[in-house]
């Protein structure tokens, strides 16, 4: 008998609130598998919504349709819970973005996958100067984190835009060593996952090549600081959670992730932006 | 000489991985000058602007048997080889001062 697990909606799209949320879900989980019940909820946020997806997957967890039609027809028109493994699947004309399920071993299809997905973001977010690098950066670094960093050969990214509020929430996850692993295997160094997340922030790579270990730290950067967003990254035990002015390290007790997950949201872009202050 | 249209290989040049299938196009070919053309191109991935800048001064500068050029950029792709560039010869800024809060004080941010 799997045990059974309350989702429920996040106060608002704040990710603030969308993290406690998760936090409420996921407390006491860690990786067995469980029966999540969506019965309740009456809309699904990215952030929540893809990590039930990659714990479908990753832990054989079973989940029960929510109740409310609107809610499964969402579901229905996103893939939930398998996603889509190519282009094919996903229409440049909808408004709706599936789940990716990105795996490296299919490179031809993830290339065609995530074009496909790049170009739709930046149909929806508009044809501002300096707004494709800015919103794109973020995204092609951390997807590349995935097959560069997790050890795992596939990973998550789901998309979910709010027209009227003109906002964009993407999220990015995967299943692997997270990052305080990937310290304790490239550099031998034991570290706690809110140590880990700052050491990236200050972009000490495990790599010792040139112009390598950038990513998340600038990542995060344009998120909060060229695009005025919200940025949050999870590994292990720990969150990073920062917005334009203000940035914490939260432990979670009694929480475990094995992986990383990053969300963030970001509004659309208004006037001209250069990303290149923040990726120095 | 060798004309590559890199929108036949990928609209988006976002990851490590395309690069590999560049490289192995410049490896085929026997002309010694390859340009690599950028048409319909709107977005590189810094990762990829850092390989293939790897690639091309590796052609360029040490092997010395292909020259590899490039031709019509957009200005966004510019802009991230320009940032690559950057970073190669910037120090780090360090991020140190990231406050740690408990739990119960997230809903005080």
């Amino acid at each position: 008998m799997l045990k059974e697990v309350r989702v429920n909606n996040p106060k608002s799209d704040d990710l603030k609130d969308q993290i406690k949320a998760l936090y409420d879900t996921f407390k006491g989980i860690k990786q067995n598998p469980v029966n999540f019940r969506l019965s309740s909820c009456t809309w699904m946020h990215p952030l929540l919504t893809l990590t039930v997806c990659a714990h479908v997957r990753e832990y054989q967890s079973n989940y029960q349709q929510p109740q409310s039609e609107q809610v499964k027809r969402y579901l229905r028109d996103i893939s939930f819970p398998n996603g889509i493994e190519n282009a094919n699947q996903l229409s440049l004309l909808s408004y709706t973005i599936p789940i990716g399920f990105l795996k490296k071993a299919d490179e031809t299809s993830r290339q065609g996958l995530e074009s496909n997905f790049y170009r739709i973001i930046e149909k929806l977010t508009g044809n501002v100067a300096g707004a494709s690098n800015a919103i794109l950066y973020p995204i092609s670094e951390l997807v590349g984190n995935i097959f560069e960093h997790s050890q795992k050969n596939y990973g998550w990214i789901f998309a979910q835009h709010y027209p009227k509020k003109k906002l964009l929430d993407i999220c990015i996850i995967d299943t692997g060593r997270g990052i305080a692993g990937r310290y304790f295997d490239v550099q031998k160094q034991e570290v706690g996952d809110d140590e880990a997340i700052r050491r990236a922030f200050q972009g000490q790579s495990t790599k010792k090549m040139e112009g390598r270990g950038y990513g998340l730290s600038t990542s995060q950067l344009v998120v909060r600081k060229a695009l005025g967003g919200q940025f949050l990254l999870l590994t292990g035990n720990s969150v990073f959670l920062g917005s334009q002015g203000k940035q914490v390290i939260v432990q979670l007790p009694n929480f475990y992730w094995q992986g990383v997950i990053i969300s963030y949201q970001i509004p659309y872009p208004k006037g001209p932006i250069d990303i290149t202050p923040y990726t120095e | 000489m060798n004309n590559i249209a890199l929108k036949d290989i990928s609209p988006m040049l976002s990851s490590r991985d395309v690069i590999s299938i560049i490289k192995q196009r410049i490896q085929e070919t026997t002309d010694r000058r390859v340009v690599l053309d950028f048409s319909n191109i709107s977005f590189i991935s810094r990762s990829a602007a850092h390989e293939l800048l790897q690639l091309k001064d590796q052609h360029n500068k040490f092997w010395n048997f292909k020259k590899v050029s490039y031709q019509n950029i957009s200005p966004e792709v510019n802009q991230m080889f320009a940032i690559v560039e950057k970073q190669k010869n910037s120090k780090r800024k360090l991020n140190t001062e990231i406050p740690e809060v408990n739990f119960e004080e997230l809903k005080n941010i």
